[in-house]
């Protein structure tokens, strides 16, 4: 920390140098990190990096939801890996020549290739756009097969289940319950970078979810075709015309309950932002885009549009939240997947490719998510819920053309497989999210506070915690 | 329980694979009072309909899970590991299959009476889904047999209750008046591009 350049003796301590001369750096140990939490985030104001001249930053979270059979996205393409692949999987292997090609770097002889239905993200792959994060999932801290063995480690809560999976995911802590999301106590600490915006800096097109709520940030709310606003409020035919006096001055009155007051509160902010975000929705996209006419075409295209028009919002950091649900492929995973996955690599493509027409490609990182993947080996019919997957990102400011983490062999005999072809993580889901909250400029030091086992993966101000990210 | 009863178990399922381990050594303990021990005498008998077989898993897993919480045993990766816990691998070794069940095949895990394994689908730690393969003994096909909601319990049941009917509507809805009943009020005429004004 550095030393306050003007100190002026007895001067009485602003909220803003208190915090700053408090000494946060020493209050990362573990057990009181709730207790900071519950201290509205004590790090929040004096944490944050002031953002520079027109810097901006925004992930974008594409949530999987139903567990994605990854191994059938990311698939071993040379001979013996896919001997492997093939025998492993029987009736769901995809075949060897149907893939397409990455020309993927420091593979050190590996060859992988992509499910056919993607070529667009293949051709993000090969341009270095995009990359990929291999054998991913939720860890509470390194995890041995000797160690899964011998219950010598703590596991996941919930393990293999939809809910729990999808929640860790979403709070990055998979020895607790809670509601309160990575992304949300991301936000608790850089929300101040957004000073003046009545909306939200986590922007949800799929409703409510755990990873962007917080404990003072909540997401705001919108959808692929617009947003929610108080039904006929200031319509002027009918009736209506008495409703927003009345309303005003519900919300102009001063409650004597707490909660009569934070509702109107409330009430009134969402007023506010649905007024700043209505010339959003108007708005188009510079260069117009072309996305496809799906669900998950049309919510990228609203987070372009939201992200084009940051500035009439006010902010410098965003999050986005998109869920594509339909991946719990018990059976027909194999047609399914040829449809689905072909969805996302175009709308993705397509949003990449509006990034780039806006000038903000360098500046927003899209990045997967799922419950779990499934099982190596089949049911007769499709995939069951397993464990480690492979998730991709992509952006401007991906080291593209790269696999991160360690792509494991798919081999039955993998000491990993714990049973079914699901797979032991190698790299946790910790250290995937600390290089995107890193790279969101969360403070090193402030780490913990938002994903609380990463020093069980990664030491805060060592190298990036994956790399991917420049 | 009459063996007779029981489906023979086909070959295929009953070929031991290598690594399988079912725990022999367990120390059982009754199951506590708020889980009475799990009746089995009709499971997959032709007492019953195979329908029932999912219901009373169901229902075991319901008692179970009562008295195991969910996070106190290993996760369940596939039917093996239910019948595991089942056998009292769990925190408590409270033991909810007899030993040498006739539906649990040697290799470690519990067939429908069809003689294939359950497919089991995990929602949630503690919600639990279970699926026969049915007559044809092919998953996911239109004969499977699986899980429904849990029935209510009897005493709650919607059967038992006599809700007074509702009042007739009344004939027309008529629009709140105005706090200053004095004051004249036009109401402007909807745009004709306006939607319909529903009741409110």
């Amino acid at each position: 920390m550095k030393p306050d350049p003007n100190p002026v003796p007895g001067a009485a301590l602003s909220r803003r140098r208190f915090l700053r001369q408090g000494g946060c750096a020493a209050l990362t140990a573990l057990p009181i990190l709730n207790t900071i939490l519950n201290l509205r985030l004590f790090t929040s104001v004096a944490g944050a990096a002031e953002p520079g001249p027109g810097e901006y930053r925004a992930l974008v979270c594409l949530f999987l939801s139903g567990g994605n059979d990854s191994f059938n996205m990311l698939v071993p393409r040379g001979s013996s890996e896919y001997a492997e692949y093939a025998l492993t999987r029987s009736d769901l292997a995809l075949p060897q020549e149907s893939l397409l090609a990455l020309n993927a770097q420091g593979l050190d002889g590996l060859e992988l290739g992509l499910h056919p239905a993607m070529p667009q993200l293949q051709g993000l792959f090969n341009s270095g756009k995009a990359a990929f994060v291999a054998n991913v999932g939720t860890l509470i801290q390194p995890t041995t097969r000797m160690q899964w063995d011998n219950e010598s480690v703590p596991l996941p809560l919930g393990l293999f289940s939809h809910s729990d999976q999808i929640e860790q995911w979403q709070t990055s802590i998979p020895d607790a319950r809670t509601a309160i999301g990575w992304g949300g106590r991301m936000a608790d600490i850089l929300r101040d970078l957004n000073p003046d915006s009545p909306v939200s800096m986590n922007i949800s097109l799929s409703g409510n979810n755990v990873w962007q709520s917080g404990l003072q940030v909540v997401q705001y709310t919108i959808n692929d075709w617009g947003i929610p606003g108080l039904d006929r409020y200031g319509a002027n035919w009918g009736a209506h015309p008495f409703r927003k006096p009345v309303i005003d001055s519900q919300m102009a009155r001063e409650y004597d309950d707490f909660f009569s007051q934070t509702f109107m509160q409330s009430k009134n902010d969402a007023m506010e932002a649905y007024e700043v975000f209505s010339a959003v929705i108007e708005s188009e996209i510079p260069g117009n885009p072309v996305f496809p006419d799906t669900q998950l075409g049309r919510s990228l295209q609203q987070v372009a549009r939201t992200i084009a028009n940051r500035s009439t919002i006010g902010h410098v950091r965003q999050t986005f939240f998109v869920n594509a649900g339909g991946w719990d492929h018990h059976d027909e995973v194999i047609n399914a997947q040829n449809e689905m996955l072909a969805d996302v690599s175009a709308a993705v493509a397509a949003f990449e490719q509006a990034m780039e027409t806006i000038g903000t490609a360098n500046q927003v990182t899209l990045f997967t998510a799922s419950d779990f993947a499934r099982t190596l080996t089949s049911n007769g019919r499709g995939s069951d819920h397993a464990w480690g997957g492979n998730h991709f990102v992509v952006g401007g400011a991906v080291n593209g053309q790269r696999i991160y983490g360690e792509y494991p062999s798919l081999a039955e005999s993998n000491p990993l497989n714990v049973g079914r072809g699901s797979l032991i993580p190698t790299t946790s889901a910790d250290e995937y999210f600390a290089e995107l909250a890193l790279w969101m400029g969360v403070p090193p030091g402030s780490l913990p506070l938002v994903l609380p086992n990463i020093s069980n993966f990664y030491s805060p101000g060592s190298s990036p915690p994956l790399g991917f990210l420049a | 329980m009459p063996a007779s009863d029981h489906p023979t178990v086909p070959a295929a399922a009953t070929a031991p694979k290598p690594g399988t381990q079912i725990p022999t050594n367990v120390i059982t303990k009754p199951m506590p009072p708020t889980s009475p021990p799990a009746d089995w005498q009709n499971f997959q008998t032709s007492r019953q309909a195979p329908a029932d077989d999912i219901r009373q898993l169901e229902e075991f897993w319901s008692q179970f899970r009562q008295s195991v919480p969910p996070d106190s045993h290993r996760p369940i990766l596939e039917n093996r590991d239910l019948v595991r816990i089942w056998s009292g691998d769990n925190r408590d070794h409270i033991r909810l299959l007899p030993e040498n069940f006739p539906a649990v095949s040697p290799d470690g895990l519990l067939l429908d009476r069809w003689g294939v394994p359950y497919h089991l689908h995990q929602m949630s730690s503690s919600d639990l889904d279970f699926r026969s393969a049915g007559p044809d003994r092919e998953l996911f096909t239109d004969d499977d047999l699986v899980s429904t909601p849990m029935p209510m319990p009897r005493e709650i049941s919607a059967l038992d209750f006599q809700p007074d009917p509702l009042p007739p509507p009344p004939d027309s809805i008529s629009e709140p008046s105005p706090v200053d009943t004095e004051a004249t009020v036009d109401f402007p005429t909807a745009p004709t591009d306006s939607p319909v004004l529903d009741q409110e």
